[in-house]
């Protein structure tokens, strides 16, 4: 079975992180968990005041901090993204809630428009982490990948644990990296069938480890998560695959 | 003054002599036709009187009946007589009306013609009421009268004129606007009407007399009439006009298989009347009038004697009582009245010393015995008694106020049904005739809408105190300790439906926590808020904590983070101590337990640990300065959960895999898509089967008509170490995840399958179906 490369693989490519402070080191640890080995975190804080924090990231892979923020202008902000971060060339960027500078999810959205216009419309993956989910909508035509809620995340995984255990658990197992969701192409054999022939078709990936499609992927709905056994695969552009082992 | 005083002497000496000579005379008394009921009773009484040796001799006389005896007792020609009472009545108030001299011939409209100079003749006294009758509308089947116009010119039958039966009829029909010359009036005897009723040249015959009597029942019983009701509007004429009826009804016990239903009707009583006459001698006839009480007591107990149907009465047989009584039975009365009251006092006492010394025994043997009122009045029992009793009081009042004037409440039942409406807020000052009874009723009306206001309240109360203990109800419930701000979805969320939903939550809320939000909480329903310091465990003991299904224990906010600040640590060493104090654990443990419990210098830590406390699983919010090892002695109870971190890897996936963004958060959300994770045992026939083979078999089943199917993603295995503990927070800690297991995988007994489903109800039907099929 031919695999995608581009949602197979395992490399994060080059990453930024904006309004990265010492208190998000946890999110570079994460990132380099994930094999995250080009990291460009960009930061409020004077350089000297976060470098002895970055000494154990360093042994990893490289990081490199760079102060700059938004309030020096949205102009002067994209101008630094594209001259120093070369943000053009990152796979993802992560902007993180930055405090203190009036309205939180306010300045994200600014420093997601300085993205934009730094990467001339085709801003690379982006990821905004949000503090008032209310705000989701402000970034709409920013080219914005995926709106976090951290506290929804949080209140959703207590409340999962609340209900059921073996549900949190899941959670946990998909957090932390040993279960991967993954979209993997419709082998052509397949586009005449059904979803449940598809289950029962891919049940393990190229290295017989097993596997379990969840969902596929169709041009008009998107990602189709269960769709049902008599589903048909004829508009299918991929498969939703839940890859890896937790035990 | 010696003259006078032997003239008194000589005076007296001759009264005296006059009277003796009076009272050794045989006594006339007027009864009735020959045969009758009074006649019989007039025999009785002269048996009676000498059988047992009285010196009073009674002479009983054949009469016409209560006509001829009205009149000849006012004359003198009798000394007592049985009267109908109507006719006795009626001849007291001629005795009172002003008649201008010369016209007496003028004022002959009384009953039985009485003239008002006649009437004041002599003073009339009732000695006793002696029995009831009612007036029987016998109508010749299958007619049925509703209204008295019906009768046209039809023959009836009322009477022998001069009797009471009679002067009753005409007053009834007149009370219908019929007066008597328009009418046709048989002319015979009562078989004889019989007779011709049979020959159906009767319509109506109505005849005043006892309830159940032979005559009657043979009637009916030969089919040839039926009773029928006096009109409503009849019945409340004659009572406005002639208050010496009341109303009765005749009950189908009366005439067995002849009424179906109670028939309202008139009743009057015959008393026994003397006379003392104005002109001549003053007769002393209370030792007589006594005599003849006596003698009346037996005959009515007498059981030979029960066809006279004779029931003794001073007062209250009729709605009006307009004349005397006689001295003697005055006394009688009096004293009666007297003997009544000492033996409801002595009844009262009785049962005051019962409830007196039964409290004080059961006082003594420790048993509580106090009303305690103000505990009572959350009692709904309590108004709904007492309004019981408000419309069982009103009821009998009521009834005893109206029962001989009102058509409406004839009867005790009737009267509870008025009552009822009265006591619901529904007073009518048409439905009672009487003041009296019309004040019972207000006050009736105003009593029952403050106890059903009591009631209502009460019941109220009692819903929102259930809701309320359930909202508070400490097992399987949540507890959430140190609660911040930023945590509101969860509530939300452990609100929304689903089975959390049905589960009470706690909330222990720090004092650092701002007002809007507490009040914000406060708005949640089935949330207890408790303002606590969450680090000490007295304050949790109210919490119930091992009964509880999870324990969330939050961090402080990282930015204002201070000494005050509650530490999650701290929290859950709380959570330890007061399960260990809770009752059930100390039951557990025993007196070890109890030991480990007092605060001593030192203690082992193999003393603390020998005994396993029941704990519920707890879900503690780290954070990165507070690594998981921190947590490890209370690893057998408590997930740490650094949420920050748990964040931080969510975004590092999300770059890594994109659809893992989408993905999860469907399945946390729970989205509308078929995306929702749950765990559900496998029935018993796929045990041992292989991963590969119950997968195969899940995805062969067919979907519900709507939505997904179920995508299987792995077994949750029960720990077999800690089996024998189920459930406790340790087993279900242990139990292990296995998701996207080997193949060959064997299914074991107790596994529970995760699955991605549309619903949990939709995942059960399939998972029957799979036990079917297997």
């Amino acid at each position: 079975m031919a695999a995608v490369a581009s949602t197979q693989g395992d490399a994060l490519g080059r990453l930024v992180v904006v309004n990265w402070t010492v208190e998000a080191l946890g999110l570079v640890r994460a990132l380099q968990d994930l094999g995250a080995t080009d990291l460009v975190l960009v930061g409020t804080s004077p350089a000297t005041a976060v470098e002895a924090n970055l000494l154990a990231a360093r042994a990893l892979g490289e990081v490199r901090y760079l102060e700059a923020s938004v309030a020096a202008g949205v102009e002067t902000f994209a101008e630094f993204l594209v001259r120093s971060v070369e943000v053009g060339t990152a796979q993802s960027v992560i902007v993180l809630p930055h405090r203190g500078r009036g309205e939180t999810d306010a300045f994200s959205r600014l420093t997601c428009t300085a993205i934009h216009r730094a990467c001339r419309g085709q801003p690379p993956r982006i990821v905004v982490a949000v503090e008032d989910p209310e705000a989701t909508h402000e970034f709409a035509g920013l080219g914005v990948a995926t709106i976090f809620y951290p506290g929804f995340l949080r209140a959703a995984l207590l409340a999962h644990a609340c209900v059921d255990l073996g549900v949190l658990r899941f959670m946990f197992a998909l957090l932390r990296g040993k279960l991967r969701v993954q979209s993997w192409p419709l082998p052509a054999e397949l586009r005449s069938k059904s979803f449940r022939d598809a289950c029962l078709a891919v049940e393990a990936d190229p290295e017989g480890r097993p596997v379990t499609v969840l969902g596929l992927f169709t041009a008009e709905a998107g990602m189709l998560v269960n769709p049902g056994p008599a589903y048909t695969l004829a508009a299918a552009t991929g498969l939703l695959v839940l890859t890896g082992q937790d035990a | 003054m010696k003259f006078r005083a032997l003239t008194t002497a000589a005076i007296v000496t001759l009264w005296s002599a006059s009277a003796h000579s009076v009272m050794a005379a045989p006594l006339r008394l007027g009864t009735g036709s020959k045969g009758g009921d009074f006649d019989l009773l007039g025999q009785a009484l002269v048996a009676d009187l000498a059988a047992h040796g009285n010196e009073v001799a009674l002479a009983p006389e054949i009469t016409k009946g209560s006509c001829e005896n009205i009149r000849r007792l006012l004359e003198g020609s009798l000394d007592f007589a049985l009267v109908q009472y109507d006719v006795a009545a009626e001849a007291y108030r001629a005795s009172l009306s002003v008649v201008p001299g010369g016209a007496d011939d003028q004022f002959g409209g009384w009953m039985c013609k009485i003239s008002p100079e006649l009437a004041r003749r002599a003073d009339l006294r009732t000695v006793v009421a002696i029995s009831d009758s009612a007036v029987h509308m016998l109508v010749r089947r299958p007619v049925r009268l509703d209204d008295l116009d019906a009768i046209g010119s039809a023959p009836i039958f009322i009477g022998k004129d001069g009797s009471g039966s009679f002067e009753t009829a005409r007053v009834i029909l007149g009370a219908g606007g019929k007066p008597l010359e328009q009418l046709q009036l048989f002319n015979g005897s009562a078989d004889e009407a019989l007779a011709a009723m049979g020959r159906r040249e009767l319509l109506m015959m109505l005849r005043t007399t006892g309830r159940g009597h032979a005559d009657v029942q043979d009637v009916l019983d030969s089919g040839l009439a039926a009773l029928n009701p006096l009109p409503e509007d009849v019945l409340n004429r004659l009572i406005d006009g002639y208050p010496y009826y009341r109303v009765c009804p005749i009950e189908p016990k009366h005439y067995r298989g002849g009424l179906e239903f109670s028939l309202p009707t008139v009743c009057v009583s015959a008393v026994l009347l003397t006379a003392q006459q104005k002109s001549g001698v003053v007769v002393d006839t209370s030792e007589t009038v006594g005599t003849l009480l006596d003698s009346l007591g037996r005959i009515a107990a007498d059981p030979q004697h029960r066809e006279l149907g004779l029931e003794l009465r001073f007062r209250g047989f009729a709605e009006r009582e307009p004349i005397p009584l006689h001295d003697t039975a005055a006394t009688r009365e009096s004293r009666s009245n007297w003997t009544a009251g000492l033996e409801i006092v002595g009844l009262l006492i009785v049962l005051g010393l019962v409830i007196f010394f039964g409290r004080r025994a059961l006082r003594r043997r420790g048993i509580a015995t106090g009303f305690a009122f103000e505990g009572q009045l959350s009692n709904p029992l309590v108004p709904f008694a007492a309004f019981a009793l408000v419309v069982v009081c009103s009821t009998y009042l009521v009834w005893w106020f109206e029962h001989d004037s009102n058509t409406r409440l004839r009867t005790l039942n009737e009267s509870f049904w008025e009552m009822n409406t009265f006591a619901t807020g529904n007073f009518s000052a048409d439905a009672l005739k009487t003041s009296g009874a019309r004040l019972v009723g207000a006050v009736a009306t105003i009593l029952g809408l403050g106890l059903l206001a009591w009631f209502t309240a009460a019941l109220t109360n009692i819903f929102a105190q259930d809701q309320t203990r359930l909202w508070r109800r400490t097992r399987e419930h949540f507890v959430v300790l140190n609660f911040r701000e930023d945590m509101l979805p969860l509530i939300r969320l452990l609100r929304a439906p689903g089975p959390a939903r049905l589960r009470s939550l706690h909330v222990v809320v720090p004092d650092a926590l701002p007002k809007r939000v507490r009040l914000q909480l406060g708005k949640i329903k089935a949330l207890t808020i408790h303002y606590d310091n969450p680090e000490a465990p007295e304050n949790l003991a109210a919490l119930r904590l091992p009964r509880a299904s999870r324990v969330i224990v939050l961090g402080g906010e990282a930015e204002s983070r201070s000494a005050t600040s509650y530490d999650p640590l701290r929290i859950a060493r709380a959570v330890h101590q007061a399960c260990a104090r809770d009752p059930h654990n100390l039951a557990l443990q025993g007196k070890s337990g109890h030991a480990a419990r007092a605060i001593t210098v030192a203690s082992s830590s193999e003393q603390t640990s020998r005994v396993p406390l029941q704990l519920p699983v707890t879900l503690v919010e780290t954070s990165e300065s507070e690594p998981d090892e921190i947590f490890e002695p209370f690893s057998g109870w408590l997930v740490p959960i650094d949420n920050r971190q748990l964040g931080y890897t969510w975004m590092a996936t999300a770059c890594r895999d994109p659809a893992f963004a989408e993905f999860f958060s469907g399945i946390v959300a729970f989205s509308d898509a078929n995306a929702e994770v749950y765990t559900i045992a496998l029935p018993a026939p796929v045990h041992g089967q292989t991963w590969q083979t119950l997968r195969r078999a899940l995805y062969a089943l067919p979907a519900p008509e709507r939505g997904g199917g179920v995508v299987p993603l792995g077994l949750y295995r029960a720990s077999v170490s800690e089996e024998t503990r189920r459930p406790s927070a340790h087993a279900d800690l242990r139990t292990r995840l296995l998701l996207n297991p080997p193949l060959g995988t064997r299914v074991a007994a107790g596994d529970m399958l995760v699955a991605l489903c549309e619903d949990e109800t939709t995942l059960q039907q399939l998972v029957r179906h799979l036990r079917a099929s297997a």
